[in-house]
């Protein structure tokens, strides 16, 4: 990937721009999106708190935040086939000469605008319930900003294929559900048989959670979680620009 | 090496459709004018020469580039403004323009310079910091007409780009168009425009080039002829037109007594359009 970055120039004015474009914009104007990230992991971190009577409420926090990164980015699912199908701003930027890999920068990142104010809150929250310390918070970030690309990539994938920006709405809950809800981010992945645990892999989501459990519980970092979302973060991206469709 | 050329160019939609049919085209002009019925092909033409749709068979090249070989060159020097693109109601017009200026590698500050320059000169300056949901229908348009002219593309396609403005708007697009220094290639379904606009028409029609040449050479045919409505054999709607000699026209009032229903016009692009629609029906 880095060698095709160096042939085509990448354009990271563009990307920039694309951020303030799709981003800043967006919530300076739409500020209840930014709400609307916020609402599922803080209702479930209300649940699981008086469910548990606080016990979870670390696992809760932790997972809070893969949630936010993850949802924010198969909200993308709709944004991008709206931007296609409807408005054919793709096509624009098609003819423009834009590579699609830097489209696909300009969403991720442009989406983490919308995270930041939600991962704050949690970061906040990290460190009030005394999860974080200094190395897990550092593993944090670092899984926060690997789940972010590769979700993204999932959701350009999808919604480059749908032809009617219809099927997105319903196709991006869907997803959110089997990406968020399912994989060990509200609970303990202990609880989940292995062969479970497995089969959830495939969302970056989980092996990124299950590592970070895995410090706060053990105190000591599983690696081979960890290196599952980096090969996830580099696969999902190069499966998404080679599968999705970028012309018409 | 033309600027646009296209041999045996022939797109089929994935139902079936046949949009283009061996169509051959040639234009050399700064500003060429593609016009042609609903559905003749006109957007499916701009599409494959902006490297957007991939054509079925046959080939078209931009200023010697092939459209599917070298389209990432292509990309480089094109700009292509879609018929059907509408704004992000969210971002406003600065944002836009400044965003697909970047997209075409100039600096962000040379960006938002330009496009603060060219929304102003299109009548958009009390509007390019507003969120674009509030703009009326011909302002929307402007935006991406605003792209294409601050562009500094070596070629501009422009599917139907004065739909929807009011004839001031319209004048100052077409000043600005004259003044760019990029050539242009649009498609209008407006005669007035692409006779004011353009050194050389093509009329395409069920996917083929039915004519195309300058405005004084698709004339040709009807020189000296006026166009007679209310009497003839052809009918478009439910109006009879005829075209006939500037004397033959007036035998023909004099015979009916100045019938109030019969009334003569001179002949314009219009009437090469008609035309040529009807040749193509006869077929
Ligand atoms: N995506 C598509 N799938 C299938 N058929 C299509 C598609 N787009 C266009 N067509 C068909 O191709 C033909 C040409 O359409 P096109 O949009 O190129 O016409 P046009 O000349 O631009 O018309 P208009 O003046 O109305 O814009 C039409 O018969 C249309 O129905
Ligand atoms: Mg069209």
């Amino acid at each position: 990937m880095v060698s095709r970055l160096k042939r085509i120039n990448f354009n990271w004015k563009f990307v920039l721009v694309y951020i303030w474009f799709y981003g800043y914009s967006f919530i300076k104007r739409g500020p209840i999106y930014v709400l609307s990230y916020l609402a599922l992991p803080l209702s479930l971190l209300f649940f699981i708190y008086l469910i548990t009577k606080g016990s979870l409420i670390y696992f809760a926090v932790l997972g809070g935040m893969i949630s936010i990164v993850t949802n924010n980015a198969l909200t993308a699912v709709g944004d991008i086939s709206f931007f296609k199908l409807e408005l054919k701003i793709q096509e624009l930027l098609v003819s423009a000469g834009v590579y699609p890999i830097e489209y696909l920068f300009g969403i991720s990142l442009g989406n983490l605008l919308f995270s930041l104010p939600g991962l704050l809150l949690f970061i906040f929250l990290g460190f009030f319930y005394k999860i974080f310390g200094i190395s897990l918070f550092l593993w944090t970030l670092l899984n926060l900003f690997l789940v972010m690309i590769s979700s993204t990539s999932i959701a350009y994938l999808v919604a480059s294929r749908l032809n009617h920006v219809r099927s997105s709405w319903g196709i991006g809950a869907l997803l959110s559900v089997i990406l968020t809800m399912l994989p060990p981010l509200y609970y303990p992945y202990k609880l989940l048989p292995t062969a479970a645990l497995y089969s959830l892999l495939f969302s970056p989501a989980t092996p990124a959670s299950v590592f970070l459990q895995g410090i706060l519980i053990n105190g000591k970092a599983n690696f081979f979680y960890l290196i599952i979302v980096i090969i996830e973060t580099m696969a999902y991206p190069i499966i998404a620009l080679k599968l999705g469709r970028w012309e018409s | 090496m033309g600027i646009v050329t296209t041999k045996n160019l022939t797109k089929v939609y994935p139902n079936g459709t046949k949009a283009l049919d061996k169509l051959n085209l040639d234009l050399n002009s700064r500003i060429s004018c593609i016009i042609g019925r609903n559905g003749a092909g006109k957007t499916t033409l701009i599409r494959i020469l902006s490297t957007q749709l991939r054509p079925t068979s046959g080939k078209a090249e931009i200023m010697g580039y092939d459209v599917v070989r070298d389209r990432e060159k292509i990309r480089k020097i094109i700009c292509s403004i879609p018929q059907e693109v509408k704004p992000v109601g969210i971002a406003s017009p600065l944002e836009h323009v400044a965003m697909y200026l970047t997209a075409r590698g100039f600096s962000i500050k040379d960006a938002l310079k330009v496009s603060r320059g060219v929304l102003t000169e299109l009548g958009l300056g009390h509007f390019m910091s507003k969120p674009s949901d509030e703009l009326s229908g011909g302002m929307k348009r402007k935006i991406f007409v605003a792209m294409a002219i601050a562009s500094n593309a070596d070629l501009v396609f422009l599917d139907e780009p004065t739909v929807g403005l009011d004839p001031i708007s319209r004048l100052e697009v077409w000043g600005a168009l004259r003044r760019l220094r990029s050539r242009v290639v649009l498609t209008t379904h407006y005669m007035e425009e692409a006779e004011a606009l353009c050194e050389e028409i093509a009329i395409i029609e069920k996917g083929k080039v039915v004519s195309s040449g300058s405005l004084e050479e698709l004339m040709e045919p009807l020189k000296g002829k006026v166009r007679v409505e209310g009497y003839g054999e052809m009918k478009i709607g439910s109006m009879n037109i005829t075209y006939l000699s500037k004397k033959e026209a007036k035998m023909l009032l004099d015979k009916y007594n100045n019938d109030r229903r019969i009334s003569i016009k001179p002949v314009s692009l219009e009437d090469v359009f008609i035309l040529s629609g009807v040749e193509v029906e006869k077929d």
